[in-house]
């Protein structure tokens, strides 16, 4: 317990980790505020004011489909449409070509649907605080490594695998608070900008329980990132050895993996991609589509695509056994290895 | 008197892979009384450091048996941890954290009382600098800020690994005030050095070693006995004359630079009752004892490293 709170406490000395959740804390403003400012609420006025301008984009088509200069008619040189014969009414005109009246909402600012968008924000949010996660992590146990600070810990206390599981409960309880104050103003923020510039229309239990879920999950995989950035660093003994090793992962993992498998002609790269378990945890469930077999294939018509789905469920299991591995071998490493 | 502590036959060999296997521990002998200042002394790279280190539990040992306090290591040493302050080759500490907050970490995480810090801050002579960011401090000030947390846990048996380093004169004069006066309080203080000048004074007992073997241990007069040749400085007028008169008497005698140095003697009064027969007077006396620094350099140059091994 006294281990944990010096953990704690050290953590939340870290200049570096002060910087970055202020980073955080500016990039989710900024996101925030983009978003705030592009909606508008939809106030009767604004109604209002768009249905006019729907009449008269109307009555301006009817005008230009009744002189035909729609069709670049007497006034412009054209050919005249033969489909539209002369002597219409406006209305008649439109109708023929199959013009439909404006709708009021084309004319409206996007306004801000709660509904629609509480979940791809709370992901976006969940994005973010991994990467401010993983680089905590790192940067916690790296920095203790190369300072000679971690040294100095195991003389105080010599059994090592508690010292390196209480740092990193220390690492994801701090972690957790960060996330569960940044995710109520998040929260806050959200339900404000619906309130001012839009609407709450359709939100039901469900949809609350659903965002909700899906802010669990994000939690979950914000931990899991964390871990993962402490444990690489802790394997490296260094913060640069995480990074770079997250750069390599993000680099040859990703980009070089889909090149190479796509030359070997591998039906759904994706399978084998890290990003695409965490893009199936954080939304429930992924499908991916291939085509790949219609040009070999002489059916008649249309090609159905072969689907791959992957769910929550396989991601908790892919990601749970990568992190296990990498975990696992950190503290058998940190075990076993000589510090100097 | 009981020991605090006791290594036999500690073998460690570092396999990196740059430079392959190295051995730096060749069946080392190591053993401290409780209640004295013991100075672990050899050359640079003998394996000072890593005898430390192994003892402490921050590298395993190929072989050999270990005891701290009266306890098998490392299998004790969550036990006995808490009575051991060490600190370890000039350790680092984060730059960006103050004394007192590197101090206040390591209380905290070890249960040690508040007040212990000013205390210590205040033994180190680092008490108007605490507050200050670590990365700011001279080598000296970051070895006494060591020093410092070695201490907090209040340590029945303080282990230091070359804690002169970095400190200029004054520095080197504070601490060993500081060690004396933690050694008459019953703390048993080991410190490591390859400088031997700054430990003569404050040693009790001292072990040497040389490639990664004892070579010699004991108490300090005890080691500077065994290397006494009874040599002796002679001044006399006409030294020339009394050079002659003395190998005449059958002592060996050395020139050099009108002064005669006499070797192989018991008893000096004998130079001067031999040359007062024959009325030479002697102007100067003086026993040619051998200080700590010469045994040390003659002891570990018989067994320096061979050309071309490190
Ligand atoms: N981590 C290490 N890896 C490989 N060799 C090492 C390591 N640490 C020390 N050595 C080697 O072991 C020998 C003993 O080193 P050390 O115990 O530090 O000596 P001392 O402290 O007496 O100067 C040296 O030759 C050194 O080069
Ligand atoms: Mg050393």
């Amino acid at each position: 317990m006294n281990l944990f709170k010096a953990e704690v406490s050290r953590l939340a000395s870290r200049r570096f980790i002060q910087i970055v959740v202020v980073l955080l804390v500016l990039l989710l403003g900024v996101i925030w505020a983009g978003l705030f400012f592009s909606h508008q609420k939809i106030t009767p006025e604004v109604r209002q004011n768009a249905e006019t301008r729907a009449t008269q984009e109307w009555d301006r088509l009817k005008a230009d489909c009744e002189s035909g200069r729609l069709f670049g008619g007497p006034d412009m040189p054209g050919k005249p449409r033969p489909e539209v014969p002369s002597g219409m009414t406006g209305e008649e005109c439109l109708q023929q070509i199959g013009m439909q009246k404006p709708k009021a909402e084309w004319f409206m600012p996007s306004t801000f649907d709660f509904k629609d968008y509480v979940q791809p924000m709370v992901i976006i949010f969940g994005v973010l605080l991994c990467l401010f996660a993983f680089l905590a992590g790192a940067t916690f146990v790296g920095a203790e490594w190369s300072s000679g600070g971690m040294m100095n810990l195991l003389l105080w206390r010599p059994r090592r695998i508690p010292v390196l599981l209480t740092k990193a409960l220390a690492l994801m309880a701090a972690v957790t608070a960060v996330f569960a104050a940044l995710g109520a103003v998040w929260t806050l923020l959200l339900y404000l900008t619906a309130k001012l510039r839009g609407h709450f229309d359709g939100v039901t239990g469900g949809v609350v329980q659903s965002a909700g879920l899906t802010g669990l999950r994000a939690l979950l995989l914000v931990l899991g990132a964390s871990l993962l950035g402490f444990a690489v660093a802790s394997l490296g003994r260094r913060t640069a050895a995480a990074l770079g090793a997250a750069l390599g992962l993000a680099l040859i993992g990703e980009v070089g993996a889909r090149i190479v498998l796509t030359l070997l002609r591998v039906t759904f790269v994706e399978k084998w991609l890290l990003s695409s378990y965490v893009t199936a945890w954080l939304e429930k469930k992924s499908t991916f589509e291939s085509y790949e077999h219609c040009a070999t294939s002489n059916t008649v018509g249309e090609c159905k695509p072969l689907t791959l789905e992957l769910t929550m469920n396989h991601s908790a299991l892919v990601l749970g056994v990568v992190l296990a591995l990498t975990v696992g071998g950190a503290m058998y490493a940190f075990q076993k290895r000589d510090v100097t | 008197m009981a020991a605090v502590i006791e290594i036999e036959g500690l073998r460690k060999t570092y396999r990196t892979l740059r430079r392959g296997e190295h051995r730096a521990l060749d069946g080392l002998d190591l053993s401290v009384e409780a209640g004295q200042v013991h100075g672990f002394l050899g050359p640079n790279g003998c394996g000072k450091t890593t005898t430390l280190r192994t003892l402490l539990g921050l590298i395993k040992a190929d072989s050999g048996r270990m005891r701290l306090l009266g306890r098998d290591v490392p299998a004790a040493l969550p036990q006995v941890a808490g009575a051991i302050g060490a600190i370890v080759e000039s350790p680092q500490f984060f730059p960006n954290f103050s004394a007192r907050k590197t101090l206040t970490l390591l209380a905290t995480a070890g249960g040690v009382r508040r007040s212990r810090i000013d205390e210590v801050l205040d033994m180190v002579g680092l008490t108007e600098r605490a507050g200050d960011k670590v990365k700011g401090y001279s080598l000296g000030m970051k070895q006494r800020l060591a020093v410092a947390s070695a201490l907090l846990k209040e340590p029945e048996l303080l282990i230091l690994d070359e804690p002169a380093n970095g400190l200029d004169p004054a520095g080197i004069r504070e601490m060993r005030d500081l060690m004396r006066g933690l050694a008459a309080s019953g703390v048993t203080v080991v410190l490591s050095s390859h400088i031997l000048g700054e430990v003569q004074q404050i040693c009790d007992s001292v072990t040497i070693v040389a490639r990664g073997k004892r070579i010699m241990s004991g108490p300090v007069e005890q080691v500077l006995a065994s290397q006494d040749k009874g040599e002796f400085r002679v001044r006399v007028a006409d030294h020339r004359r009394a050079a002659e008169i003395i190998s005449a008497a059958g002592a060996t005698v050395d020139v050099q630079d009108e002064i005669l140095i006499v070797k192989e003697l018991a008893d000096p009064s004998w130079i001067t009752s031999t040359l007062a027969a024959h009325e030479l007077y002697v102007a100067e006396l003086t026993p040619l004892r051998p200080d700590l620094e010469s045994v040390f350099l003659t002891l570990t140059d018989s067994v320096a490293a061979p050309v071309g091994v490190r």
